[in-house]
């Protein structure tokens, strides 16, 4: 395939432009070659600040006081372009600095145009992988952004980390993975004792996964308001994403309220892993419930309304699949064996200190093995008041 | 992980091989959609993977809505009770259909 190549040429007789055009015309006829001649360094310096080449040649007695320098220069200025030197035979020292002050190649004086030639459509071969490996860093460069920008969006989603209030302790967490997936979280307070919680899942990644979570987010916070009852919550946002949804990205998600009148949490579950009930010293039970399908699939999908009543010093663990099917080197996966374990080991900690104890067992079973998921943690503990919460 | 293609009794059966996660899910994808644009009779084959994640759900999701769409027919073969628990907790089961062998999907494709 023919390679278009802009070659400018530096040397002083002024028959040069002649002969290279003469032996290059078919080329040049193909539109292979585009040739720029100029008689003066000073010359070459005005072209180059005006369009850019792909290669420079140049005798090197001709390229001013200092022909070396100036073709270390240019290729520091100009690094996707490259040098051809013309050197007069056995000027063998000057050849060796010219090369290792960056020339690419170089041609002997008298120009047999056979090896010119052939140097030429060599030096335009780099040079066009040199563009083409530019332009795949390039690319790589604006995938890495959107890793990036879609890291930022879905930790920009997320409320923080905390809350304390009368009854309730929570630490929510969310560690993404390389490719960040749509893992989010989120509390609200809905009234002085009620208290939204929720944990989600988006199932794509990067940017695309990120916007979802937010659409996800945004409605389950809006008609939490509108819907006492998350069942109810669910089956309105499950109905607004259908309709919109065109990517067939999906969400499973878990919508609590807590109730610190009642001391219990009235939740709903779309698809999602069932919450983790601990008692200090026990292996937690987990609120097996009969799901309702992911949110965003099909628009009929009904929900149903679960009560689970606190019992004191309760603490309960919203996750994502992050958690239980973390794999380790040879991918086994974490599971809910491990899940319950060091839950039950930990049950006296807080939810801070059981989140981090938690990660830090799940890092620790991985093995350093790539973290193919988002790891997502809500973990909340009950105290219970007799008296009301007077803050 | 990898994704193979067989031809059996008339119905195309790919089987995935590996982990379906985050990562590889789009390689999935791509292997399931390259069939679909030829075949209207697919079965998806379990047996062979350690492992779905909520990105591979999508995808026989998707391949599911596509082929339904074009009146073709999608089955969900030889699933490990591991797997089914995935399918099963975000509810997929109810609108997939899932058979323990290609020999037991007979009827829907006929």
């Amino acid at each position: 395939m023919a390679i278009f190549a802009k070659i400018l040429v530096l040397d002083e007789e002024a028959d040069t432009e002649d002969l290279f055009l003469q032996k290059f015309r078919h080329k040049v006829a193909n539109g292979e070659y585009e040739f720029f001649f100029s008689k003066t360094s000073n010359d070459v310096l005005e072209l180059l600040k005006q369009q850019s080449f792909d290669i420079f040649m140049s005798d090197i007695n001709v390229a001013g006081a200092d022909g070396i320098s100036f073709i270390a220069q240019l290729r520091k200025e100009y690094p996707l372009m490259r040098a051809v030197v013309i050197s007069a035979y056995g000027d063998i020292n000057t050849l060796r600095a010219v090369m290792r002050g960056g020339a690419h190649d170089f041609v002997i004086k008298p120009i047999d145009f056979k090896d010119l030639e052939n140097t030429l459509a060599k030096t335009a071969d780099a040079v066009k992988k040199i563009k083409q490996s530019e332009l795949t860093s390039k690319k790589l460069s604006a995938i890495s952004d959107e890793l990036d920008v879609s890291a930022k969006l879905q930790k920009s989603i997320l409320p923080g980390n905390v809350v304390k209030k009368g009854s309730v302790e929570i630490w929510a967490d969310s560690i993404p993975a390389a490719e960040v997936g749509g893992d989010f979280y989120d509390f609200f307070w809905l009234s002085e004792t009620k208290l939204g919680v929720v944990m989600a899942d988006v199932s794509g990644k990067n940017v695309s996964a990120a916007m979802f979570a937010l659409i996800g987010k945004t409605l389950i916070k809006s008609f939490s308001r509108i819907y006492p009852s998350p069942a109810e919550c669910f089956k309105n946002v499950n109905k607004t994403l259908c309709g919109e949804n065109v990517t067939t990205m999906f969400i499973t998600a878990i919508y609590g309220i807590i109730d610190t009148e009642k001391n219990e949490i009235i939740y709903t579950n779309a698809g999602h892993p069932p919450i983790a009930v601990l008692r200090q010293g026990q292996s937690p039970e987990y609120l097996e419930c009969d799901p309702g399908m992911a949110l965003g699939i099909f628009e009929e999908t009904e929900f149903t309304d679960n009560v689970h009543k606190f019992s004191p010093g309760e603490i309960i663990l919203l996750y994502t699949d992050g958690v239980n099917e973390a794999a380790d080197i040879d991918g086994a996966e974490y599971d809910f064996e491990r899940l319950s374990k060091v839950l039950m080991e930990n049950s006296k900690l807080s939810p801070n200190l059981l989140t981090q104890a938690l990660i830090a067992s799940i890092r620790e079973f991985a093995r350093g093995a790539k973290q193919s998921d988002d790891i997502t943690t809500l973990c909340l503990k009950y105290r219970m008041r007799i008296m009301p919460d007077a803050n | 992980m990898e994704v193979k293609v067989s031809t059996e009794e008339g119905v195309t059966v790919i089987t995935p091989v590996g982990r379906v996660d985050t990562s590889t899910a789009k390689a999935f994808e791509d292997g399931v959609m390259n069939v679909l644009s030829t075949s209207s009779k697919v079965a998806v084959r379990f047996n062979e993977i350690d492992y779905i994640s909520s990105a591979g759900l999508r995808v026989i999701l998707m391949a599911g809505k596509k082929i339904t769409a074009s009146k073709g027919v999608l089955v969900l073969i030889n699933m490990p009770e591991k797997i089914f628990a995935v399918f099963k907790m975000s509810g997929f089961d109810k609108i997939l259909k899932i058979c323990p062998s290609l020999e037991e999907s007979k009827s829907f494709f006929n």
